[in-house]
């Protein structure tokens, strides 16, 4: 238990400290997210090198990858649209705007600008409950793994082909690699499909 | 602003500097605990500036019965959908398949 809490502890310690000081602290938001951007980028470089480096092993791994990619995105789009029905019931939100902000899955900059123009208060929540879910996935992701396993990938949606593949490479290995890939991948392609027909629904 | 182009040009530079790394057989413990350490403090500081911006946005709605009703929304939004899809993938992929 102890190896796990020291695994935990500074993705969770950090993010807590962000939150906190995003919230009470008026900084300079558009350097701040600047900054999130360029680490974004030298992240992505290292997990391409650490990708590289490990390519006959992913070989290896595709099939199984593939297979677990397939079941993670279903099981994505599955939980989202449950979660969608529940929050709508308990909130006594319309239908549509429910399940198209669930099913952003953490997409906070496609989901939030779509939303907006139908409804700029759904807008809002959409993006900022999509960033947060990004953000939560990369603060929690190893507490999860650590009790879920494989399956936790399914709680990055559709960014885990950028933003969060490098802590799901880090903390679940090189092999799981493919599976992020192409949840990512294939979310990304079909949401900007669902979310005009979601946006019909009454 | 995320620059779709830059960051996957970013990511297969990455990948040629890896696969070249390993067919140079030049792959060793001393690589492995660098890109280690490299990914870790770039995850940390990812998440820092994430969090930050998370926070400035809530901050911005805090105030009034109205900002509640907002922040409920967005606490529910955020956690539900991800830990639903988490539930459903275990239950079909079975169990923990993991460390």
């Amino acid at each position: 238990m102890e190896n796990r809490f020291k695994e935990f502890l500074p993705p969770i310690s950090v993010f807590t400290a962000g939150l906190l000081i995003g919230i009470f602290v008026k900084l300079p938001i558009n350097d701040v997210e600047t900054i999130a951007v360029y680490w974004l980028y030298i992240l992505l470089g290292v997990i391409g090198v650490v990708v590289g480096i490990s390519f006959r092993d992913l070989i290896k791994t595709a099939i199984k990858g593939i297979k677990n990619g397939l079941i993670l995105t279903t099981s994505v789009i599955i939980g989202d649209i449950i979660a969608g029905f529940l929050i709508s019931f308990i909130l006594r939100q319309g239908l549509n705007y429910s399940l198209a902000i669930s099913l952003g899955s953490g997409w906070y900059s496609l989901v939030g600008p779509f939303v907006s123009f139908y409804n700029p208060y759904y807008g809002v929540i959409g993006f900022i409950a999509n960033l947060l879910r990004e953000a939560y996935t990369l603060s929690l992701f190893p507490l999860i793994y650590s009790f879920f396993g494989v399956p936790s990938i399914a709680m990055g949606g559709a960014t885990t082909m950028d933003t969060t593949l490098g802590i799901i490479i880090r903390y679940s290995g090189i092999e799981n690699s493919s599976s992020a890939l192409l949840q990512g991948l294939i979310i990304t392609i079909i949401l900007p499909f669902i979310l005009p027909f979601i946006m019909i629904i009454h | 602003m995320i620059s779709d182009e830059l960051l996957y040009a970013f990511l297969l530079i990455g990948i040629l500097i890896g696969i070249l790394i390993n067919l140079g057989k030049k792959v060793n413990e001393k690589t492995s605990k660098t890109l280690n350490l490299l990914t870790t403090i770039s995850v940390l500081d990812l998440i820092f500036f994430m969090a930050i911006t998370a926070g400035d946005y809530i901050s911005r709605y805090l105030t009034g019965s109205e900002g509640i009703n907002l922040i409920y929304s967005i606490l529910l939004y955020s956690i539900v959908p991800g830990f639903l899809g988490v539930i459903v993938a275990s239950i079909i992929i079975g169990g923990k398949h993991g460390k």
